[in-house]
């Protein structure tokens, strides 16, 4: 007698559920942990936004006179364009619009990898903000993720917007 | 012979309880799906539109616009004010005596007010060095 191999249909169909079943869990897992990565990145680049700009209006800076000191992180330990709260200094303000990129993203705690930023500083003209300031780099094609944040505070008695704009410079296709 | 036949044919045997177990896996795999798929708000939105609340009862009582606005009893630079803020929010002004009488009041032109705001407080003096309460109430539009 001839041995026989028994591989019925019903076999056949549950394998197929099964690698079904497993197939989805597993695009399931991978979209979850992608997403999750993705969430992740953006908070930082929230925080980072919102910390940088609140140093800026906020604090006097460390130390509170650092447009006396060399542009450095060893002379400077906190960057600051304010002399109290929201009031806003103007050779502060017009000494980091002429600092140097690299050590003021230093300075602001913007290290993330390939982060950029952009300050803008507009004052009231009695009928909009108009352009006054700008620190940093405007976001280029290339830019994947842009965070924007904007608070009000006083420059010279003037009322003043500024604008922090972070983002992520993306060259290569990964991003 | 009809019975024969019938007993010849080949029949798959997928009970109710399979089915069951499969239409579970299904739908739990799709309720995962559909639940990440949904986008989160910005969980940073209701701290920002605060900050620009106290942001703007803050240079307005520091530059002295409240104090004006209640000595001339005009809210034109609050409204004016109001009006040059960003696109996306909406906010109204209200300034009121320490008895809680309303004496001035000013919203950005083109925005009703939401239930969903963020409202802040700031005291501040004006006239013969009475205390008056700016307060702001901001949400997106």
């Amino acid at each position: 007698m001839g041995k026989a191999q028994i591989f019925s249909l019903d076999i056949v169909i549950a394998a197929g559920i099964f690698i079904v079943i497993l197939l989805s869990t597993a695009a399931l897992w991978y979209y979850g942990g992608e997403k999750m990565r993705i969430e992740e990145s953006r908070n930082d680049m929230e925080l980072i936004t919102r910390n940088a700009l609140a140093v800026l209006i906020e604090t006097k800076g460390n130390p509170s006179n650092w447009t006396a000191h060399d542009f450095t992180t060893s002379d400077i330990q906190s960057l600051s364009l304010a002399d109290e709260f929201l009031l806003l200094n103007q050779t502060k303000v017009s000494s980091l619009s002429e600092a140097n990129y690299s050590t003021t993203k230093t300075l602001l705690g913007v290290l993330g990898p390939d982060y950029e930023f952009r300050l803008d500083i507009n004052t009231w003209n009695g009928t909009a903000y108009a352009a006054n300031y700008t620190i940093g780099l405007e976001p280029n094609a290339s830019a994947s993720e842009i965070v924007k944040v904007e608070r009000f505070a006083l420059l010279g008695n003037t009322w003043t917007k500024a604008t922090i704009r972070l983002w992520k410079s993306c060259e290569d296709i990964t991003c | 012979m009809r019975r024969y036949n019938m007993l010849k044919r080949k029949a798959i045997i997928f009970s109710l309880d399979a089915i069951f177990a499969v239409v579970v896996a299904g739908l739990m795999i799709l309720a995962c799906f559909l639940h990440l798929s949904q986008t989160t708000t910005n969980i940073h939105q209701n701290q920002d539109i605060y900050k620009i609340s106290l942001d703007s009862l803050t240079i307005l009582e520091k530059d002295r616009t409240l104090k004006t606005a209640v000595e001339t009893n005009s809210a034109a630079t609050i409204q004016s004010f109001l009006d040059a803020l960003p696109e996306q929010f909406c906010g109204n002004i209200t300034v009121r005596t320490s008895a809680a009488v309303l004496v001035l009041s000013a919203q950005k032109a083109g925005c009703t007010e939401k239930n969903e705001s963020t409202s802040a407080v700031r005291a501040f003096t004006a006239g013969n060095s009475a205390v008056y309460y700016a307060g702001m109430k901001a949400w997106y539009k």
